[in-house]
């Protein structure tokens, strides 16, 4: 899967919180593992999102929801 | 038996908690938020969904400001041990429990001082004086209960934190005997802290209460280790829930209390305290007809009373009292000091203790007409 359409977090909570508002925004999307080769602290969890990632960021970003970097 | 220790734990469980419980270890019982195989995703899921509806019933700003713990005293103990610092002054009421008094008195070792103030009963002004003549200038935190698990009093928070806050104080409710009872939102009423069992009024299992915050990251950690995220960092997280829920999670009580919740809001806390009360002066009623029966609080009513009520009968031990109910008529109460020594003290109780009935939702009328007659037996 593309790195390009994933979106990282720190924590299995908060990509869940991120996949719940998006949801409800009608944007679907996957949690996983988020691959290692692109983690710089170990572990976390990231969402693929099936459909437009800038809208996608957006919604997480005014939800507060934090994604891994922040 | 007739059980009426429901401010121990609630017994029974609603079914739905029971079947959320055997769902969680017979179906996706993995460990949650650790792999990325599908089954530990769904237990993340699941335990994602108990937050999240605990954080809209209790009205908290997020799901990530809910922090599962093993009990309500595990979380007041995060809140006070992560919180002051020596030097600091923490101010009380005088019905708390142990698991707040005993911590604050091992904290006092460390510099830490607290002052206890006596409430009302049923003056709300008296007991927001009290706590507004004990703050000081190095004040950093109230505990106050919201219901007495000995008397059933209730305490005014939403006053309470008003009062506070103009002072810059923050508050720590303990929700022990209150959370599924009475209507709690804690973004409306302005409390800083919640500390909560999830065995009590929410009818889940035993094993899992909540810390429900948006303060968390200031606090500082009683437990650190693994938690499934930024592994290679040794420092623990400073993000919300993860800071302080190291380990592996409580996946069938979580469950459980996902399914409590539910049940309960399906009610709603205003039905279950209206019938909790209503049994409750009822008893009164018939109690108060007996001379040798003692009791400590007004009658019950939806405005100063939790589901609590004890009593006494004459001078005879309380504990004395609970083995011939539960002998002679399978009655389930609970005697003696309730691990709450301050909330006996303010009624001279210490040395007798006191019997403490406390129905739940499914406690029935004709419940509590055999528990008064039981009581009225006693010679």
């Amino acid at each position: 899967m593309e790195s390009k359409k994933s979106i990282k977090f720190n924590s299995v909570t908060q990509a869940l919180h991120a996949q719940e508002v998006l949801a409800g925004k009608s944007i679907r999307s996957k949690i996983v593992r988020t691959p290692k080769l692109r983690s710089e602290s170990g572990c976390g969890y990231s969402l693929y999102i099936n459909g437009d990632i800038t809208r996608a960021k957006e919604i997480i970003r005014s939800s507060g929801i934090r994604t891994a970097g922040d | 038996m007739i059980y009426l220790d429901n401010s121990a734990t609630t017994f029974p469980k609603p079914p739905s908690v029971r079947k959320a419980m055997i769902d969680a270890v017979t179906q996706y019982g993995a460990n949650p938020g650790r792999s990325g195989h599908s089954m530990s995703i769904r237990a993340s899921e699941e335990i994602f969904k108990c937050r999240s509806r605990a954080a809209k019933f209790f009205g908290a700003n997020s799901p990530e400001n809910v922090v599962f713990t093993l009990n309500c005293t595990h979380a007041i103990n995060i809140v006070l041990k992560g919180l002051l610092h020596k030097g600091d002054h923490v101010v009380v009421s005088d019905i708390e429990h142990n698991a707040v008094v005993r911590p604050l008195y091992a904290l006092s070792e460390c510099g830490i001082s607290y002052t206890v103030v006596r409430v009302s009963i049923n003056d709300s002004d008296e007991t927001l004086a009290s706590f507004r003549s004990a703050l000081r200038d190095n004040t950093k935190l109230v505990v106050c209960n919201h219901v007495s698990n000995v008397w059933g009093i209730r305490l005014p928070i939403e006053r309470i934190t008003a009062m506070c806050h103009q002072y810059g104080i923050e508050v720590l409710v303990d929700a022990s005997q209150s959370a599924g009872v009475l209507p709690i939102n804690m973004t409306d009423i302005g409390i800083d802290y919640l500390c909560l069992p999830g065995h009590k009024g929410l009818y889940s299992p035993m094993g899992v209460g909540m810390l429900i915050t948006a303060e968390g990251e200031k606090l500082g950690t009683l437990i650190e280790g693994g938690t499934g995220s930024n592994s290679a960092v040794l420092e623990q997280p400073t993000i919300m829930p993860d800071r302080f829920e190291s380990g592996t999670q409580n996946l069938p009580a979580i469950s459980g209390l996902r399914a409590g919740i539910e049940f309960v809001d399906a009610i709603t806390p205003e039905k279950i305290h209206a019938h909790e009360i209503k049994l409750l002066s009822n008893l009164y009623d018939r109690l108060q007809e007996n001379k040798r029966v003692k009791l400590y609080t007004p009658r019950p009513n939806n405005k100063i009373s939790g589901g609590v009520l004890s009593f006494n009968i004459k001078d005879t031990d309380s504990e004395t009292v609970a083995d011939y109910l539960n002998t002679r008529y399978g009655i389930a109460v609970r005697a003696g000091l309730h691990c709450a020594p301050l909330a006996h003290q303010h009624f001279g109780t210490e040395t007798q203790g006191a019997v403490r009935v406390s129905p739940s939702y499914f406690t029935t009328v004709r419940e509590i007409t055999t528990l008064s007659q039981a009581i009225n037996s006693y010679k």
